[in-house]
């Protein structure tokens, strides 16, 4: 009795063991096909419903620094329009890592009615700076403020925008906003002791310097950026020190995804590859590099 | 019938009418140049203390009325110079060459109004970075836009006007070399006139996402825009200001100016209506449907400086009839600025907006709904009143060092 109790005991053990092995191995073999890229069941299948597998996150970061690694990249945002719920923790991610001013916001999502009742459908679509293969906001800078890197991204030089604002026209995706110079979201609010969204609360978060474009600054009156055109620059100063933007980090359904679209085995790669793919105003001739998945 | 009067008599007139109206008319343009300035320095201080935020503009509808005044004044410049310049250096009108330094006075006036006006919105005069970075529209152009085109343009044209202005001094004093020049710069003004006109409208056609103004016609209907509002201005002027308003003259110029103003409205009627029908273009409509009505509100707070100044002036004007043309000539020049530029500009940024996109982030700068504000509307006063007070200095000036000796050819 006591012999077949311990024999019990010994495969029961053993059995969590093994399993226990099982599943560390198997996450950590996920994980490393992820970082090489060459895994064909990590990530992607989740986007269509299959087995959960590794994060996409995960397999998406691997990538970003394994292309930072690389001479050439072309950085693309691919959105899962079935995926996204509308929830804009995007939008206030990008707002808080940006640390926007009110008024200037770089990714929206646009909640679109359509359809006559019953048969109603709601819409929801991420909208930012689509970092387009032939920006039309590029060539109308009188000054070049604006201009394109050689990883695809558009980005502003504020130390020479004039505010002539004829680049927030040119952008067919009015991705390009204003910076009229309000202070910040709390300005008006009371400074009450102990409130959560008071300015005492939250000053220490103000007057910390933001890091757009890896420069630290502070926001002061009359200087730039007040005065000068904004919008999504892929959160620069995140994917040059391998971290994904923040909009993609936070999204609570996974529905960003951002990657190299030059490295053929990157999750955006694969993802762009598929039939379902549609991009906004091509008619335009902006090659814009924002994909949805429909 | 060709109506000329003799050198002697054209001094004699030019001598009467300036000599006798002179100290009015300064003291009129003076009081009024002064008024300008003090509601522009007012909102000028609004700008000062508030930066970017003293105007309406949002994001979404970020050219609002300071730039469409900026293209109105150009209009106006252009158009004037390009029609007296067809008129009296290439026709060669003796008449029209008697008021030669007086327009090109108010051309390179308004050139000037149109500079400040667009300092003014960019708020680079309280911003010494921005002020610094204007100068790389020169230092370090990038010639794939089409303000670096515009910019370049507006000086050279500048220039041309204050050389036109020169010889038109030189050849009043008689120098004949001057009455060469003046052809030449003639031609030469209409050929840059035309083109800052059209670099203009180059400015929105080269946008992709309005489908208002990929409109193929849109340099042709500027141009022709433009020719309306100069004749308008150029016949106020004549009646107003010429030398020889009270020579049997002066009706035959003021119907000859009135033909060219009608011919140039009803062409860009035709061109207007017959380029929209091919295109089947809904451009037309978002022109007219004035989405806004504050561009009337501007329209009429203009008006009324303008009937105040007919209306003080009204004695140097020789009859009814003439007043009369005065009057519609103003009005011209107000309609066009509610109809051309406010609605050209503003309402295809107002009329074309994303689905969803105003409602995603609730913001009042985030919005496809705009109407000037007091401030914006107010701040324009400013280039006005500089222009006008540099015009009524200008034509003292010109008075003083320039005896008065005829343009008119003789019989």
């Amino acid at each position: 009795m006591e012999e077949t109790r311990r024999n019990f005991i010994k495969q029961v053990t053993g059995s969590v063991l093994a399993g226990a092995a099982a599943i560390v191995a198997t996450k950590e073999s996920g994980a490393s096909e992820a970082a090489a890229g060459t895994s064909e069941k990590t990530g992607i299948d989740r986007s269509s419903g299959g087995t959960a597998k590794a994060d996409p996150l995960l397999r998406m970061e691997a990538e970003l620094k394994a292309s930072l690694k690389r001479q050439e990249r072309r950085w693309i945002f691919v959105i899962d329009l079935r995926k996204c719920t509308g929830c804009q923790a995007c939008t206030v991610a990008c707002m808080a890592e940006n640390k926007l001013p009110p008024g200037v916001v770089y990714r929206t999502v646009t909640d679109v009615e359509t359809g006559r009742y019953p048969d109603v459908k709601r819409a929801f679509t991420p909208m930012m700076c689509s970092h387009c293969e032939k920006p039309p906001c590029v060539p109308v800078c009188p000054v070049g403020a604006t201009t394109k890197t050689k990883d695809g991204v558009v980005v502003i030089d504020y130390d020479l925008c004039i505010g002539c604002r004829y680049c927030i026209l040119a952008c067919p995706y009015n991705a390009r906003v204003f910076d009229f110079g309000y202070d910040d979201y709390l300005t008006g609010f009371p400074a009450s002791q102990g409130s959560i969204v008071g300015q005492e609360g939250l000053d220490p978060y103000n007057k910390k310097p933001g890091f757009e474009y890896n420069k630290k600054s502070v926001r002061e009156k009359n200087k730039q950026p007040i005065g000068n055109a904004r919008k999504c620059n892929f959160c620069l100063h995140r994917i040059q020190a391998g971290i994904l933007p923040a909009c993609t980090t936070t999204c609570i359904g996974r529905a960003t995804y951002f990657g190299d679209k030059l490295n053929p085995k990157s999750l955006v790669s694969e993802l762009i590859a598929k039939p379902n793919v549609m991009r906004m105003k091509v008619e335009t001739g902006a090659d814009p590099q924002c994909y949805y998945l429909v | 019938m060709k109506t000329t009067i003799s050198r002697k008599d054209g001094a004699a007139v030019l001598d009467t009418a300036i000599a006798a109206n002179r100290a009015g008319w300064a003291w009129v343009g003076l009081a009024a140049s002064l008024v300008l300035i003090i509601i522009g320095a007012a909102a000028y201080a609004t700008i000062m203390r508030q930066g970017p935020l003293f105007a309406n503009y949002t994001s979404y509808v970020s050219w609002g009325l300071v730039k469409s005044w900026y293209v109105y004044l150009v209009w106006l410049e252009a158009g004037t110079l390009i029609t007296y310049s067809i008129l009296a250096n290439i026709m060669k009108n003796a008449q029209l060459k008697a008021i030669a330094p007086l327009v090109y006075l108010s051309g390179l006036m308004l050139l000037i109004a149109a500079v400040i006006t667009v300092f003014t919105d960019l708020g680079i005069i309280m911003d010494t970075g921005r002020l610094k970075n204007i100068l790389n529209i020169f230092l370090r152009p990038n010639f794939s836009s089409m303000i670096t085109w515009m910019v370049w343009m507006h000086v050279l044209y500048s220039a041309i006007v204050g050389a036109q202005l020169v010889v038109s001094i030189m050849e009043k004093k008689g120098m004949k070399a001057a009455a060469r020049l003046s052809t030449a710069s003639g031609v030469l003004s209409v050929i840059a006139g035309v083109a800052l006109v059209g670099i203009i409208s180059a400015v929105f056609t080269a946008m992709s996402g309005f489908s208002a103004w990929k409109w193929g016609s849109l340099p042709i209907m500027f141009l022709l825009s433009s020719l309306v509002v100069g004749s308008a201005v150029l016949t106020l002027l004549y009646t107003v200001l010429s030398p020889d308003r009270h020579a049997p003259v002066h009706r035959a110029t003021l119907q000859m100016l009135g033909r060219t103003t009608l011919m140039v409205i009803t062409t860009a009627a035709i061109a207007g209506i017959g380029s929209a029908a091919l295109q089947k273009t809904t451009a037309v409509a978002v022109y007219f449907s004035g989405a806004s009505n504050s561009g009337w509100a501007i329209a009429a707070g203009l008006a009324a400086p303008i009937i105040l100044i007919l209306l003080l002036t009204q004695s140097a004007i020789q009859g009814p009839k003439e007043r009369l043309v005065a009057g519609l000539a103003a009005a011209l020049m107000l309609i066009s600025l509610r109809v051309i530029p406010y609605n050209i500009i503003i309402n295809p940024q107002m009329s074309e907006p994303l689905p969803g996109l105003e409602s995603a982030f609730l913001h009042e700068r985030l919005s496809y709904v705009y109407s000037p504000s007091v401030a914006e509307i107010a701040i324009n006063a400013l280039p006005l009143g500089i222009a006008l007070l540099g015009f009524v200095a200008g034509y003292w000036i010109l008075h003083s060092i320039s005896p008065l000796k005829p343009a008119v050819e003789e019989a």
